[in-house]
């Protein structure tokens, strides 16, 4: 195991710059995702890690050693990617011993290293099966348990559920991360998927345009974003037009606000908006805050989705209990207000 | 109606199997009934020994099998490593490296023996292997697209990334993964290539070699029933070969299944 450190890495594909100076560290052991939409670097960043491709500029250490220059075959790393990468021609087993052999290990070692991990991940049945007999799910647990195998000191995970149905996503999700805590592997993972992201990581980094933008714990980066960008990305987020009272305060639906610490600087006469969770959105007594028109209504089990339209053109997403909106209709009129202490204030 | 339409049309598709089945094996029957048929009508297998008594015959097929094997060989030597190449390092090449492979179909024989002629350097004008270059570059627009179109029903980069992060080596990926896995394209490269050397006639008789289509050519003239004969069976080679690569390949189909991704 290895703790992992981009020091001021940047690629450039021409003029295009695919990654703009990422520094992070993670922790030996730690389980870290980079979120981010298409584009957004995160997979650059991951294949500079694997040795697949160079850095433009920057350095990448595993521990002190700098392995910048390093060949993919010799950083020691395990990676499951994207699209199904079992080897076609070999078997399940085959495929993962493959990564043993390549490393010269004894038949004793390699057939105690794989029992081990299929006995644990429930693939022994499916040992002799070719790639093609495997469903989806079960050839990633493949790749999975054949990049375990090596015991590598880093695990990368370039998006592998993304190609799954909603259900084998989950499992194998899980089945992931037992797999990492079990086996204690500093491990970074690529996706595209807050959800995902929040469900599995000790840290979250978010990416937008080839920067990181910020890293943190899920909680922290739902709760307290530090850019519009995250709040927007991570998690749904209402925007609402606010007028801005001094540098610290705005004021919308009748009511004033404190700004968060981490919202960008603004003026009196600069263009706010107010990013408001859709639990933060709460219904209000009679007269107070804002009233609107419930729009939709989406009902997601313990929980109630509402759409509603706040004036002539600003639609409020409201997330309630069940219960508490069981009675309501669209078209009902419906008065709604903000309980959060601070709001994070973004600025055009 | 509808019966009567779907009648129509199986006996529209029936009637063009015969004729294409005719159009292939009737001028095969008509070759076998002149070359073992004399002129009382009886049948004997006597041109067949009068064709293999010809020592040039027999030297020409020999030296046509042995540069049958050389471009094989050469071939799938330079192919192979540049089509993974091109999908592993510069895919966005393929395209135009597909149009380079296809030029051999456009330009005439002619200009391509004599150009081949003018190139080649001197030692190999002394040699009929130098035919073997030629028919590398004849072969082409079939080659490669047979390799190609192999290496693009597996997700090469992808294959060739994983074994890279396991750990492997060149020599590995190659001859574990890469190979296994486009052996049906390297099959179809093969019969392609053994088919079209042992058939072609405009570059060996501009070089002035005597392989086994010239030689067939000019002793028609001498003992026409002899060499109809040597081209029947011949035919009858290619075809053999075509079905041993076919089974050879069979017996692997069922584990490089297309559907990889």
């Amino acid at each position: 195991m290895a703790r992992v450190r981009f020091s001021k890495v940047t690629k450039r594909y021409g003029k295009t710059e695919a990654l703009r100076e990422l520094s992070l560290t993670v922790q030996d052991g730690e389980f870290v995702t980079l979120l981010g939409p298409s584009g957004c670097g995160k997979t650059t960043a991951l294949r500079i890690l694997a040795g697949l491709i160079n850095p433009t500029n920057g350095e990448v250490f595993f521990d002190e050693l700098n392995i910048t220059s390093e060949s993919a075959s010799k950083r020691d790393i395990g990676m499951v990617f994207q699209a199904y990468s079992l080897f076609p021609n070999l078997t399940a087993r085959e495929n993962m011993e493959f990564g043993l052999q390549a490393r010269k290990l004894g038949p004793l070692e390699i057939m105690n290293r794989v029992n081990q991990l299929m006995e644990v991940t429930g693939l022994s049945e499916h040992r002799d099966k070719y790639p093609h007999q495997l469903s989806g799910g079960q050839q990633q647990r493949v790749a999975l348990v054949r990049a375990l195998a090596i015991r590598p000191r880093v695990l990368l995970l370039d998006e592998p559920l993304s190609a799954l149905d909603a259900q084998v996503r989950v499992q194998i999700r899980d089945e992931v991360r037992r797999l990492q805590r079990e086996f204690g592997i500093t491990t970074i993972f690529v996706t595209h998927d807050q959800e995902e992201a929040m469900a599995i990581s000790d840290r979250v980094g978010v990416m937008d345009k080839g920067e990181l933008l910020q890293i943190d714990v899920p909680k922290k980066l739902y709760d307290q974003p530090e850019h519009p960008f995250v709040a927007k990305f991570f998690g749904k987020v209402n925007s609402i037009s606010a007028q801005p009272i001094n540098s610290q305060r705005v004021r919308f639906w009748n009511k004033e606000y404190q700004t968060s610490p981490n919202s960008p600087r603004h003026g009196i006469a600069t263009k706010s908006w107010a990013l408001v969770r859709p639990e933060s959105i709460v219904e209000a007594p009679q007269g107070q805050g804002v009233l609107g028109v419930i729009k939709e209504i989406s009902f997601l089990g313990p929980l109630t989705q509402l759409q509603i339209q706040v004036g002539k053109n600003e639609s409020i997403i409201m997330t309630s209990t069940s219960g508490n909106v069981s009675g309501r209709k669209v078209g009902d009129n419906i008065w709604i207000t903000v309980d959060a202490e601070e709001l994070f204030v973004s600025v055009e | 109606m509808e019966k009567l339409k779907s009648f129509l049309n199986k006996s529209l598709l029936f009637l063009a199997l015969i004729i294409g089945v005719l159009f292939f094996l009737l001028p095969i029957y008509a070759s076998t009934v002149f070359a073992l048929q004399d002129v009382e009508g009886n049948y004997s297998l006597d041109p067949i020994s009068r064709a293999f008594a010809n020592e040039e015959i027999t030297r020409s097929l020999l030296l046509t099998l042995r540069i049958s094997v050389l471009t094989v060989v050469l071939t799938l030597l330079v192919l192979i490593p540049t089509v993974a190449w091109l999908h592993i390092v510069v895919p966005q090449a393929r395209k135009f490296v597909e149009f380079l492979s296809l030029l051999p179909l456009v330009i005439p024989p002619i200009v391509q023996g004599v150009g081949f002629l003018y190139s080649m350097p001197s030692f190999l004008k002394s040699t009929p292997y130098a035919l073997v270059f030629a028919y590398m570059i004849l072969a082409m627009p079939f080659t490669y697209r047979a390799l190609d179109a192999a290496f693009s029903a597996i997700d090469t980069k992808t294959l060739y990334e994983a074994s890279l992060t396991l750990g492997a080596k060149w020599r590995t990926l190659v001859f574990r993964i890469l190979i296994p896995n486009v052996r049906t394209g390297i099959f179809a490269a093969t019969f392609l290539i053994l088919a079209l050397v042992l058939g072609e006639f405009a570059y060996a008789s501009l070089l002035l070699w005597d392989t086994f289509p010239t030689v067939l050519a000019v002793a028609g003239m001498g003992d026409a029933s002899a060499a109809v004969a040597l081209s029947v069976l011949s035919l009858l080679g290619v075809w053999l070969a075509l079905n041993v690569i076919n089974l050879l390949n069979k017996s692997n189909r069922s584990i490089v299944n297309v559907g990889v991704r």
